[in-house]
């Protein structure tokens, strides 16, 4: 239903102009001003450079990974500054623990070399913020996977439960064995260590994706991933100990030898919503501002730029108004 | 775009163009804090709408002196009237068309609603 032409908005969709930047549109039958926050002479350019994650931080400031840096964006005095530099590598995701005061650490996922390159391994640190100087310390690497260019994962969240989730892609279709973190959701203590509530003794908690960039937690509790597929990208409901149907299915289409297919389907989790439009980043929306983007709120990359908007149903685990381009 | 996330109140950051051009945009409902304020238990009655050169705005059992505050899209106002008594007529025939708030306040309440003026 609902395809929001934000991507191409600068384009052909702007119905006036003020200063700073700012654009007035409409989205269904809100008004929104649109405004560039963070503009392009913050970034270096070119193909691997820019912003991978945004993260709204307990100082309420937009935290953003730039590159070799994490930076802020504080929206009331307009003001960026940096919290964390790193000598080499491309940090991917942010995000902080949500008991800050008590727990103060900020866990990043980071390419070892440049995003889009190939060979190289994301890895997941645990840092700790020091008040004192207002910025982020003492790494911690905890685990890492191989990828191959943008075929990635690498989105970090921390849940209410207060355990650290990561997405992770698979890695040439490599047999899945204790600690192999590729093509996963994997959960993890504050601490790294494995929870006892695993499903199997490892940071496994669901298997069988391909390329998942994004996660999210609903209000209710519920976690949600979009993933980039083969041919179909989709949203699956992670629920632990089961496989979402990679490199046997994409979507909900089989692709290997038919008793392959057979035996799967008995026990594949498969996706509450199938698309073709490349995901990233996904976020949960239900302010009363702008009633259109109620549910989950989808960056799509590739050829096919914007923000999608899916409706969801009360119990948050179903897709019941699909957007279409 | 590679990422988009909500803060707490409304508005939607989100990267735009990540790979050649990047940068953050927010995206915000700039009437949102007015729309919010609606004190009117009925809602205005405004006709026509989408209307022209004139429309009438109305209310229901309610007759107190107000203020009567035509905003366009940007929140900017266009039209002011004082001591206003209902049903009363609006001169908008020196509007150009497209999306309006009518904003009606006395010394208790105050109401926003959407108007649209329609080309001829």
């Amino acid at each position: 239903m609902k395809k929001y032409c934000l991507g191409v908005l600068f384009l052909s969709c702007a119905s006036a102009q003020l200063p700073a930047q700012i654009t007035v549109d409409t989205i269904g039958t809100t008004i929104v001003h649109i405004e560039t926050v963070v503009d392009t002479t913050h970034f270096a350019g070119g193909y691997d450079s820019g912003p991978w994650d945004l993260h709204w931080g307990p100082d309420d400031k937009l935290w953003y990974t730039n590159k070799k840096q994490i930076n802020r964006y504080d929206p009331i005095t307009g003001i960026n500054d940096t919290i964390l530099r790193v000598n080499s590598g491309y940090i991917m995701s942010v995000a902080t623990h949500n008991d800050f005061a008590n727990n103060p650490y900020v866990y990043i996922t980071k390419d070892t070399s440049a995003y889009y390159g190939q060979g190289t391994l994301v890895e997941l640190y645990r840092y700790t913020y020091n008040a004192a100087v207002d910025s982020l310390e003492n790494p911690l690497l905890i685990l890492n996977w191989g990828h191959a260019g943008e075929h990635s994962g690498g989105r970090v969240m921390v849940g209410a439960d207060t355990m650290v989730y990561v997405t992770t892609a698979e890695y040439y279709w490599q047999i899945d064995t204790l600690f192999n973190n590729s093509g996963k959701v994997l959960r993890l203590h504050p601490d790294g260590s494995i929870p006892n509530d695993n499903p199997r003794p490892d940071y496994t908690w669901t298997w069988g994706h391909r390329n998942p960039q994004g996660i999210v937690q609903t209000p209710n509790g519920n976690i949600i991933t979009s993933e980039y597929g083969m041919l179909h990208d989709e949203l699956n409901v992670i629920l632990p100990g089961n496989h979402y149907g990679w490199f046997v299915f994409d979507g909900v289409s089989c692709f290997q030898p038919v008793d392959t297919c057979n035996y799967y389907q008995t026990f594949v989790k498969f996706p509450i919503d199938i698309g073709q439009n490349p995901p990233s980043g996904i976020t949960w929306y239900d302010h009363p501002s702008i009633p259109e983007f109620h549910g989950i709120l989808e960056a799509v990359t590739g050829n096919n730029q914007g923000l999608m908007a899916y409706t969801m149903n009360a119990a948050m685990d179903s897709v019941i108004q699909k957007p279409v381009i | 775009m590679r990422d988009v996330v909500a803060a707490p109140n409304g508005t939607v950051y989100f990267i735009a163009y990540d790979r050649f051009k990047p940068r953050i945009n927010s995206i915000s409902n700039p009437l949102f804090s007015s729309l919010n304020q609606q004190t009117f238990i009925h809602p205005l009655q405004i006709y026509p709408n989408p209307g022209t050169d004139q429309f009438q705005v109305s209310r229901k059992n309610n007759n107190a002196l107000s203020t009567v505050r035509i905003l366009n899209s940007l929140g900017s106002e266009v039209l002011r009237y004082e001591q206003v008594k209902f049903p009363f007529t609006v001169n908008s025939s020196e509007l150009v068309t497209g999306i309006y708030f009518v904003q009606v306040t006395n010394d208790r309440e105050t109401r926003i609603q959407k108007w649209i003026k329609a080309s001829k």
